[in-house]
């Protein structure tokens, strides 16, 4: 019986090894199923986009870029060509509303915005189509409104500094310390529309982040609109501190001589810069494949060498943004199609701390 | 002698048929003008009105289905209401306060004085204009700053402040008045120096003999006799302050001081949703009110219009004022105002151009210097296009508005005699454009267009059609103040000897009225090239201008390439004026 022992052991390790052998097999024989039923997903809708020929996309998004795409784009998959049309997605939205209810779609089949918050006007009127394909084939985790929204890049809203102003060791550390009375007197910037203090509210609750934005309002911050004009005034020495520009902004400023840096506090607000493909879209294939392209490596790797923008938080993040946040791993408020109602409604509120009427 | 009497009634007849005829096509001049000005005017004005009783809970004006008094609610019960508007009254005095004066100063310098190269200053006076208002608002930043501000930082030096800011705060109300004023002076000016220009010497000449100095003839005959054109700049001036946006939203909201614009601005901005139109158009009808009220009473205070008349039938020629010894002072002061006005944001915008991100002046950042921007800026060939586009835009757009003010203006004055309620009609719709904000015009073409017949959505002439009516406004006033200074009698000279109403209109009135022709088409011309709130509601890829490219530029953070275009749109612009003023100059030298 002993000499039995050993044996009938080496058999269940051997039964063991096979059946691990067999479902790792499957396993993988299943993985590559799905990556190949994904792939064959890819290429039929590829071929249908082909066929289109086209695809017509409105948004913010620097000329520029398209046409980097649209070389990276004819070397693997010839044959769509970008059309582009710059603008702010606020008038735009209204355009396609306008011309939809008066039975003349717009001739454009993605819309792209700054902030998932800006397209929340078609979501309600249901003028975007759902494509489960960027999840399923393309393998994207920024998917949200039931399919309806593919994240193209994320911008992260930081605290930033004037590094000849404020060294690393002073900068503040936490949203508190803008609070700090070595703030006071116009030595912060922030952008009018409270996006950053907003979204704090998303995550602390309302009235936490309002009593922590009044404090510091009330250290006479300088307001003004726009990122770019809030990065400038930091970049030129106007202020120590600012807040509502983006991290990836920073970063570029950084790399052409700027003395500024940022912090990459905890919680730390995130906004998803979305493309949606609308339902009356005159190349829907082209726009659904377009769209998903834009979010994978080769995508986004021509979107961040032309202009440093990228997904930065999840699954597809790459970049010097996405490395700092990956680093420093603080806890992220992202806007998502869950969030973004919460958003609006504290950033409606929070306006009028600075006189807005309704 | 028997065919006398049959040649008489020949005569008579002819005369008859003439004139017969001379009504027919002033009627139908008149109906038209009544009818194109009432179409574009009324258009978006009902937009304004309509979208204020509607309920804007996330849709549009014509999506809601709610009539409502909500948005007045709120415009009166927000505790922030009474300081937008004590905010808005002292913006509006303040600026009007720097900028009108001045503008009369250098207008009767250039006009009625002999300082030396008058003609090279006057055309210096309106440069100014042809920066836009958010790069010249940018510009003052730059220069005022509290902390980096080079006059700031120049003054510390100059007279050892040990502070890290100031002694000057562009961010404060004064400093919005100042800028503002400032961007006032050269629309004023044309709007007055036309009237000065026109003015009959023979009232002053009067007062020197019974011997009043310069000063006191001036403030008894000279400014009583400019009264409509003082008015009709004041009037318009105030609305334009109310409207304007650029200055307060980046001096004025930069210290959270609010005022009516920058809470239209916010309103329809807000990223919150959809703009909210409701709110914004509330607003809107307030200032709308308030204009109609200032309409009313410029009305009673030119209702005796003749009496302004200066320019009669019994031959002109306005007199110079010899200074004296004040003559170079006088010289360098209006060089002053183009020093400060133009040379210094040029500079500073210059500066930026070359700058990979905005620093002051050091050698550090001397360093980092290039011109690469204005290399980049050609790469992309839109950039031919948007230029093309605007031009195009500025010739269409001031040739409309130009043709539609005179038409306006010559209804207003020599009708308003005959007690016409057309010509109130008239002078009142033509003023009311300046009270509705751009954007609610850019939305209420938009909704009209997109269904109507006429095939102008999408196009470049839609962008035209905006412009024209925004700018219907000064042209009207301009020229209406010009008009009412030429007597009607030369008109009626020419129609007793038998002219035809066009003919007189096209030999008698427009050459008189030239000069203010001249400046309107430059007005609106300059104005059209930097116009963004409309252009960014109505354009498309193929109607993109040079001001929507300066913008996204911006927003993008490619600040030298944007200050690089706000170069060139400046010298276009630029070229522009001179090319106008010379052809202003050549026509009054053949007239010498």
């Amino acid at each position: 019986m002993r000499t039995k022992k050993p044996q009938t052991a080496k058999i269940k390790v051997l039964l063991a090894l096979i059946l691990f052998d067999l479902l790792f097999s499957a396993a993988g024989y299943a993985q590559d199923k799905s990556k190949s039923a994904a792939s064959e997903a890819i290429a039929q809708l590829y071929a249908a986009a082909k066929k289109e020929g086209a695809v017509v996309i409105w948004g913010p998004t620097d000329a520029i870029i398209y046409q980097r795409m649209q070389e990276a784009l004819d070397k693997q998959n010839p044959g769509i060509k970008i059309e582009h049309f710059e603008s702010i997605p606020e008038p735009l939205v209204q355009r396609i509303i306008a011309e939809s209810q008066a039975g003349k779609p717009a001739a454009v089949d993605i819309i792209q915005s700054g902030s998932l918050r800006a397209l929340r006007p078609l979501i309600d009127r249901d003028m975007l189509a759902a494509y489960p394909g960027w999840e399923k084939d393309f393998g994207l985790d920024a998917v949200y409104a039931n399919q309806r929204f593919v994240g193209a890049y994320n911008l992260t809203l930081p605290i930033c500094y004037n590094t000849k102003m404020v060294s690393a060791k002073e900068a503040p550390r936490s949203w508190e310390d803008l609070a700090d009375a070595k703030w006071k007197g116009r030595k912060i910037i922030i952008e009018a529309r409270l996006v950053p203090f907003a979204m704090l509210g998303t995550e602390w609750g309302k009235p936490k982040a309002a009593e922590l934005t009044k404090r510091i309002l009330s250290q006479q911050p300088l307001i003004v609109q726009g990122g770019t004009t809030v990065a400038n005034a930091l970049a030129g020495g106007q202020v120590s501190i600012a807040v509502g520009t983006y991290a990836y902004t920073i970063e570029r400023l950084k790399r052409q001589g700027a003395a500024v840096d940022w912090v990459p506090v905890s919680p730390l607000p995130v906004l998803t810069s979305a493309v949606g493909v609308l339902k009356t879209a005159r190349h829907p294939n082209a726009a659904r494949f377009f769209a998903g392209w834009l979010g994978t490596a080769e995508g986004q790797n021509v979107r961040y060498a032309t202009t440093g923008q990228a997904m930065e938080v999840g699954r597809n993040a790459i970049g010097a943004v996405a490395e700092r946040i990956r680093a420093a791993q603080p806890a992220v408020i992202l806007e998502t199609d869950k969030t973004f109602a919460a958003i609006l409604e504290i950033q409606r509120e929070f306006g009028k701390m600075l006189g807005a009427l309704r | 002698m028997s065919a006398t009497p049959t040649i008489l009634a020949n005569n008579v007849q002819i005369r008859r048929w003439s004139l017969a005829r001379s009504f027919s096509i002033r009627a139908l001049t008149l109906g038209l003008t009544i009818a194109v000005v009432s179409y574009i005017v009324l258009v978006p004005l009902f937009m304004l009105l309509y979208a204020s009783v509607k309920s804007t809970d996330d849709k549009l004006p014509f999506e809601s289905t709610v009539t409502t008094l909500a948005n007045y609610a709120a415009v009166f019960t927000s505790p922030s209401t009474l300081p937008i508007f004590l905010n808005t009254l002292l913006f509006t005095a303040g600026s009007l306060a720097v900028g009108l004066p001045l503008a009369i100063l250098i207008a009767w310098l250039l006009e009625r004085t002999a300082i030396p190269a008058r003609r090279w200053i006057a055309t210096l006076i309106l440069v100014p204009m042809t920066i836009p208002s958010l790069l010249s608002a940018i510009a003052w930043i730059q220069l005022l700053d509290p902390r980096i501000g080079l006059i700031n930082v120049a003054l510390r030096g100059l007279f050892s402040i040990d502070a890290d800011a100031g002694p000057l705060d562009i961010y404060s109300l004064y400093g919005m008045c100042f800028v503002q004023g400032l961007r006032l002076v050269p629309s004023a000016y044309l709007m007055i120096a036309a009237s000065f220009r026109a003015m009959d010497p023979s009232l002053e000449e009067q007062s020197a003999m019974a011997g009043r100095n310069i000063a006191q003839t001036t403030l008894r005959v000279t400014l009583p006799i400019m009264r409509p054109a003082l008015l009709a700049a004041l009037i318009y001036f105030i609305i334009v302050v109310i409207e304007s946006f650029d200055i307060p939203g980046l001096l004025g909201f930069t210290a959270r001081i609010r005022v009516l614009s920058t809470a239209i601005y916010w309103a329809t901005h807000s990223e919150v949703g959809l703009p909210d139109y409701g709110l914004a158009s509330a607003l809107g009808t307030i200032i709308l009110a308030a204009a109609l009220l200032l309409m009313w009473l410029y009305q009673r205070l030119t209702a005796h219009q003749e009496r302004f008349a200066t320019i009669t039938g019994k031959g002109y020629r306005p007199r110079q004022v010899r200074l004296g010894a004040w003559t170079a002072p006088a010289a360098l002061f209006c060089l002053l105002y183009v020093l400060i006005a133009v040379l210094l944001p040029f500079l500073m915008l210059l500066w930026t151009s070359v700058q990979p991100f905005y620093a002051p002046p050091s050698a550090e950042s001397l360093a980092r210097a290039s011109f690469e921007g204005y290399t980049n800026v050609w790469r992309d060939g839109s950039i031919v296009r948007a230029l093309w586009n605007t031009t195009l835009l500025a010739l269409v757009t001031s040739a409309a508005t130009m043709v539609l003010a005179v038409l306006v203006s010559w209804f207003v004055v020599r009708r308003r005699g005959q007690g016409s309620g057309l010509a109130h009609y008239l002078a009142t719709v033509s003023f009311l454009p300046q009270c509705v904000p751009s954007i609610v015009i850019g939305l209420a073409l938009i909704f009209v267009y997109v269904r109507f017949p006429i095939p102008i959505y999408g196009t470049l002439w839609i962008i035209a059609l905006a412009m024209t009516t925004r700018y219907l406004a000064y042209s009207s006033r301009a020229t209406t103040a010009a008009l009412m200074q030429v007597h009607g009698e030369l008109e009626e000279a020419s129609q007793m000897s038998g002219a035809p109403w066009t003919r007189t209109l096209r030999r008698i009135t427009m050459p008189l009225l030239a000069p203010a022709m001249i400046n309107v088409f430059l007005w609106v011309a300059v104005h059209a090239m930097q116009e963004l709130s409309m252009a960014l509601m109505l354009y498309n890829p193929d109607t993109a201008v040079v001001s929507t490219m300066i913008w996204s530029m911006w927003q993008n953070g490619k600040t030298a390439d944007a200050a690089v275009l706000g170069v060139i749109l400046i010298l276009l612009s630029a070229l522009l004026l001179l090319g106008g003023q010379a052809v202003s100059y050549l026509r009054r030298g053949s007239e010498a």
